[in-house]
């Protein structure tokens, strides 16, 4: 091995910069680097190279993720055996833990069960710094007219502050060939949390179900023609206490 | 264990960045990473968790990438070519460059592949090695079209910084 050869091809250059030496040949190769200041001024061009890579193609250059990409995520996967055995497996859950089971309502959505669907959408969104939503909470009223106005039914974003959390604001997503709207509020903390609200597919009502996908919590029920379903990386029990406060500001 | 969706969800910021350094516009990338995502998703059973997932992944958005430039160019073989679009495509191309700056200029002059080994490299962090699995093209071919990439990118450098210079003597 020629660790310590102090010849030094343009080659090795590019590989120093980019970490593809042996350790002992990278050490060598630093020391020659280092002695050398054309050499020097060399890998530091390389490296303002990759940051201004970095900044040029920064996530925030590219916007808000489409939401046709959660369509994509879906695929043409459909009813697979696999998505129907989880899905059972949860109404399984559900029926055991004494939470009224859901009737012929819940089977026409068995190929994307609500929880699935808003967890889902926490995901995508919660993480973005950006564009956490596409209206944002100083234009309130606006929010609530435009989602209601998708929706065809009235709603409105519920005042979570009583639990800590002030609203971020709001956006539309689609389920399926309908629209669904996503209100997503913070703690003091910035821990974010997503009230997922669409029509129901049957009017009738439902108690509280729980269900866990991928790591959050949700809690979901259906009222007055709407579903409802609440995503946060939360507790059982502080995700309820959330949700019995939205069903309490949304029937005062 | 995480599902593969939450998987392929954390993924979507690299595969946009990805994306954009093959196509030449936002639009075209977000379509290029909504395909691959399909993609991903039908072939879910061929990925195995032990392997990683981007270097898996951007080999199918780099797959997709070329099978689209083969079926544009089977497309363009017996199509009339429109000159006037073209002509104003041309000028609102010009436009877009004079407000770049040389880095950027110089960026977009690179070929597709030189500029697709250099965000692999360096702002995805793959290895030569993994980067020559994506594009399929033998490890030589790698660090040339890197080399390469990189040379013209310190001249656009070189030049900004002398230009810099000359405002602050002014």
């Amino acid at each position: 091995m020629n660790d310590g050869n102090p010849q030094l091809t343009e080659a090795e250059l590019h590989q120093f910069v980019d970490g593809e030496l042996s350790a002992a040949r990278n050490r060598a190769v630093a020391r020659i680097v280092a002695g050398d200041p054309a050499l020097g001024k060399k890998v530091e061009r390389y490296r303002e190279i990759n940051r201004r890579l970095g900044d040029f193609y920064d996530d925030r250059q590219s916007g808000p993720i489409p939401s046709r990409f959660l369509i994509a995520l879906r695929g043409r996967r459909g009813a697979s055996p696999a998505r129907i055995a989880a899905v059972l497996a949860w109404l399984l859950v559900g029926g055991l833990a004494g939470y009224s089971l859901r009737g012929p309502d819940e089977s026409a959505a068995l190929v994307r069960p609500l929880p699935v669907e808003a967890a889902y959408a926490h995901a995508v969104y919660v993480p973005e710094i950006r564009h956490p939503v596409e209206v944002d909470a100083s234009q309130q009223a606006h929010l609530n007219a435009w989602l209601s106005k998708r929706l065809d039914r009235t709603i409105a974003a519920p005042d979570l502050r009583q639990a800590g959390y002030s609203l971020v604001g709001g956006r539309l997503l689609p389920d399926g060939d309908r629209p669904a709207a996503q209100f997503m509020y913070e703690d003091a903390a910035g821990k974010r949390i997503t009230l997922y609200v669409r029509r129901a597919r049957h009017a009738r009502e439902t108690a509280f179900s729980h269900a866990r996908e991928d790591g959050f919590g949700v809690v979901y029920w259906i009222d007055d023609g709407l579903a409802y379903a609440l995503t946060a990386k939360a507790d059982r029990d502080k995700l309820t206490a959330a949700a019995e406060l939205v069903y309490r500001e949304i029937n005062p | 264990m995480k599902g593969f969706e939450s998987l392929l969800i954390e993924e979507i910021p690299a595969l946009r960045r990805y994306a954009r350094a093959l196509c030449r516009d936002f639009s075209q990338a977000d379509d290029l990473v909504q395909e691959c995502l399909v993609r991903a998703v039908s072939r879910r059973r061929l990925w195995s968790r032990g392997r990683g997932l981007r270097p898996w992944l951007f080999t199918l958005l780099h797959n997709l990438f070329v099978d689209g430039l083969r079926r544009h160019d089977a497309l363009r073989v017996g199509e009339e070519i429109d000159v006037d679009s073209f002509a104003s495509g041309a000028d609102e191309a010009a436009e877009l460059l004079a407000t770049l700056s040389d880095f950027e200029q110089a960026l977009h002059g690179l070929s597709t592949e030189q500029r697709e080994v250099l965000v692999l490299v360096g702002v995805e962090q793959l290895s030569y090695r993994q980067v020559a699995k994506v594009t399929d093209v033998p490890i030589g071919t790698v660090m040339s079209r890197l080399a390469r990439a990189r040379e013209r990118l310190a001249t656009s450098l070189e030049g900004e910084i002398k230009l810099t210079n000359i405002k602050r003597v002014k």
